[in-house]
């Protein structure tokens, strides 16, 4: 074989919403890994970056009857005509084909957000202002992702830092491929319930591959026709119910 | 050479179409981005050495085993260590932003007099003074008691005239000190066995939002069927299987109905009646409570109670709690010993998959005071004026050891934050067994830092060093020579009779370890009373969000509170 062949991968989440309790321990452990600053004063919601983002919805009943869930919302991966690719003037958004990531690149980005106006699930964020933690507390960084400057669009990559580092780690160790356990995102290692299942959804020996094709997986607006690659679970039919007409329709009111 | 105006534009058009075809724009254009975003006031990460450290957390009493990764040695970000066999892996959204509590911008980090910084000879020797001129109590209240460094406290009180050792009751573990309080005998210290529970029957308690250890609650949440009783629609009401709707002040009558049908339908553990020495008269009591009368006055259906007692009975064994949110006001006595009670009923103590005793001792119950009596208080963390301040007499002199300002005490002594020092952790109050652990120093502390004991050893020189109360409980595990270390870097588990010497085990402790003492097997129950013994269980006031008082949390934690709205800010 005269081309060394890379294994193609497609990784994706499955989150179980009927374990999510909304703590935000993925919220803080994504904004640790990645170097997320501290809110600005004057951030909000819409202007706060939160890469993944949890969402509480309720299914709309009274008294005892009423019950309500979280769903994490993160980029959320698309594999069919990914709406922030095609619009980006910058090349700064491209599909890695090896892994079906979709990457951010902060470096070719010109702050234009129409990737953010493209992106029906609403996971990109605009750097408003300038990453700034208070003093001496910049020695927690990270230090395998650069911190992105104000002007710029980011969203969940996925962690791909530590991609990287499983990656240099096998390649050490003399293998080829990585070690499936030694990647994990961020969010996925601290969820305390257990319900972001991480893997390569082509890869039938993974769990989530498996809980992917589960009776009751389903993914975020699936008739836009973007293939997520996040796919979410519940039992409850109102979850998945508020999941496919839209999470923030139905958590907005 | 002339050069007219048709040859200066085919040069010029020439160089621009050529150029397209040099590295030159692209380069160009690569470097500026790169520059544009690298400005000098774009912080820059550490660069060193990844390496991986172990410790324990002790932002809360359920002592989570944490995985550190470090550039050289300073912590970037923390994880669960997986082999911790109660955390699981698992820590909760202050914990995993914890290493940033030493850079936090509200930390104290010199002597403060009423707001002023003074130097620490002038804070000793003020404090000193303020003992010797006392006409009251001196107190030292000790808000994380059963520490190393409580023996130290406690033993600093004991030296002074008049002085006492206070430590309030925890914000959670409220019944199963009801509980212990019935029993005639001392029954051990009781823990959950949450890994085999069935069925949860929580009165207002926050069982999925951070009570207990919440890596092992959630990892279980699965296997277990909740019924939750509350008024206001918290988040473990509304992700509960069922919720019950109470109307607020009315848990005992509610348990007390649910006690009504279990003794109507003789649905009773038959070593209660027995083991019981009040039976009748707790059976008289649960008899006046009919599911109709309880209806009227706690606002669930009669149907729906007799359902529930039947459910509960089905699904033998139950266990029931009523610790109460830790953020909010307290369940009343007569409540949480009403739902202890239950647990006695569906005969859910000392039995698999409820609770459990453990091998150990049970905590002596510290003094109180009288109100308006302590004219010195020592507070060894941040005073919790809400609940404590009753206990103050007027102009009384309030010294915070802790690391967080207080505009109300007369001095604040900065202390250690979490990774800053060597401590021990002992087992959360839900542990199937007792464990001990210790948390690892990762970071040094500033200078102008003094550790609450050490302080105290500067006022009272006769205390010693405070070192020794720690290497005392080191080598009280040793001295048990019962159960066994588990290794947080590959979950290996040692006997600890294999260690030489109890030097042997803190280096494994301090390594990332954890030591488990020995399920004990089943105990017979000792006699017990309903009514208890009157000792109260319950806090006073509420400590705050995940049981903790007087923390400044991560500002990353803005994630929650400010930028998404998952939080309110009172939470974080």
């Amino acid at each position: 074989m005269g081309k060394r062949e890379q294994k193609q991968s497609r990784y994706g989440m499955v989150i179980d919403l009927d374990r999510c309790t909304g703590c935000g321990a993925c919220m803080v452990a994504c904004a640790v890994e990645n170097n997320v600053p501290p809110a600005n004063r004057e951030a909000t919601g819409r202007t706060g970056i939160t890469p993944v983002r949890v969402f509480q919805i309720s299914n709309g009943l009274e008294g005892s009857d009423s019950r309500q869930a979280f769903i994490p919302v993160m980029c959320q991966q698309c594999g069919v005509d990914t709406p922030c690719v095609s619009v980006c003037p910058q090349q700064a958004v491209e599909v890695d084909p090896s892994t079906g990531i979709v990457h951010q690149m902060p470096q070719r980005c010109l702050g234009c957000r129409y990737c953010m106006a493209a992106c029906p699930y609403h996971a990109r964020y605009f750097n408003w202002w300038d990453p700034a933690w208070p003093a001496a507390m910049e020695k927690t960084l990270n230090p395998a992702v650069s911190p992105r400057m104000r002007g710029v669009v980011e969203k969940c990559n996925f962690c791909h830092g530590r991609l990287h580092a499983a990656r240099a780690r096998a390649a050490a160790a003399g293998h080829r491929e990585i070690d499936p356990a030694d990647y994990q995102p961020a969010c996925a290692e601290a969820c305390p319930a257990g319900a972001i299942v991480f893997g390569d959804l082509d890869d039938d020996s993974t769990e989530a591959a498996k809980l992917a094709r589960g009776g009751d997986a389903f993914r975020l607006l699936p008739r836009l026709g973007t293939g997520p690659k996040i796919y979410y679970r519940s039992k409850r039919p109102w979850v998945q119910r508020a999941g496919e007409q839209g999470h923030q329709e139905v958590a907005n009111g | 050479m002339h050069i007219d105006r048709r040859d200066f534009f085919k040069f010029a058009g020439g160089s621009a179409v050529g150029l397209v075809f040099t590295p030159v724009p692209w380069t160009l254009l690569n470097d500026s981005a790169k520059w544009s975003q690298n400005g000098s006031w774009i912080p820059r990460p550490l660069d060193g050495e990844i390496r991986t450290q172990f410790s324990n957390c002790t932002l809360c009493r359920a002592g989570c085993g944490v995985r550190a990764r470090c550039v050289g040695n300073q912590p970037v970000s923390l994880a669960g260590a997986a082999a911790h066999p109660s955390s699981r892996g698992a820590l909760c959204p202050i914990g995993l932003a914890g290493h940033h509590q030493a850079y936090h911008p509200r930390r104290v980090l010199q002597p403060v007099r009423r707001g002023r910084p003074v130097p620490l000879e002038e804070a000793v020797t003020g404090v000193r003074s303020a003992i010797a001129a006392s006409k009251g109590r001196v107190a030292l209240l000790d808000l994380d008691p059963g520490r190393a460094a409580s023996a130290v406290y406690r033993r600093f009180a004991e030296n002074l005239r008049k002085g006492v050792y206070l430590a309030p009751l925890p914000p959670e573990g409220a019944t199963l000190r009801a509980l212990a309080n019935m029993f005639e005998k001392p029954f051990g210290p009781l823990g959950l066995d949450l890994e085999n529970a069935r069925t949860i029957l929580s009165f207002s308690t926050p069982i999925l939002d951070g009570w207990g250890t919440p890596g092992r609650v959630l990892k279980q949440r699965g296997n277990f069927h909740l019924i939750q009783v509350e008024p206001a629609a918290s988040r473990t009401a509304s992700l509960a299987d069922v919720w019950l709707p109470i109307r607020p002040g009315t848990e005992a009558d509610l348990a007390l109905g649910l006690a009504h049908i279990i003794t109507r339908e003789n649905l009773v553990d038959p070593a209660c009646a027995r083991r019981a020495t009040d039976f009748s008269a707790y059976q008289e009591l649960a008899a006046r409570h009919t599911p109709e009368s309880v209806a009227s006055a706690c606002g669930i259906a009669p149907a729906k109670i007799v359902e529930t007692a039947r459910y509960l009975a089905q699904r033998n064994p139950p266990i029931a709690i009523a610790d109460g949110d830790p953020a909010g006001p307290p369940l009343s006595e007569e409540a949480v010993y009403a739902v202890a009670g239950l647990n006695l009923l569906f005969g859910s103590v000392g039995c698999t998959g409820a609770i459990v005793p453990r091998a150990g001792q049970l905590a002596a119950a510290p003094p109180d005071v009288e109100d308006g009596s302590v004219d010195v208080m020592i507070v060894a963390g941040a005073f919790p004026w809400r609940q404590m301040e009753r206990k103050l007499a007027r102009k009384a002199v309030v010294v915070s050891l802790s690391a967080w300002p207080d505009a109300r005490a007369e001095y604040v002594i900065p202390a250690p934050v979490y990774l800053e020092s060597v401590e021990d952790v002992p087992a959360p109050f839900d542990a199937r067994t007792e464990t001990f652990s210790l948390a690892a120093q990762l970071l040094q502390p500033p200078a102008g830092v003094i550790a609450p004991a050490d302080f105290l050893a500067r006022i009272e020189p006769s205390l010693g060093r405070p070192g020794d109360a720690l290497a005392a409980r080191l080598a009280a595990v040793y001295k048990t020579r019962r159960g066994s270390v588990i290794s947080y870097k590959d979950g290996s588990s040692t006997p600890l009779d294999g260690f030489k010497s109890a030097e042997d085990l803190r280096q494994a402790l301090l390594a990332g370890a954890v030591w488990v003492d020995r399920q004990v097997s089943e105990a017979p129950l000792p006699r017990f009373c309903f009514a208890g013994n009157g000792r109260p269980v319950s806090p006073a006031a509420g400590y705050g969000w995940r049981g903790v008082h007087g923390l400044s949390v991560s500002p990353v934690l803005s994630k929650l509170y400010q930028e998404s709205g998952l939080r309110n800010a009172q939470e974080a």
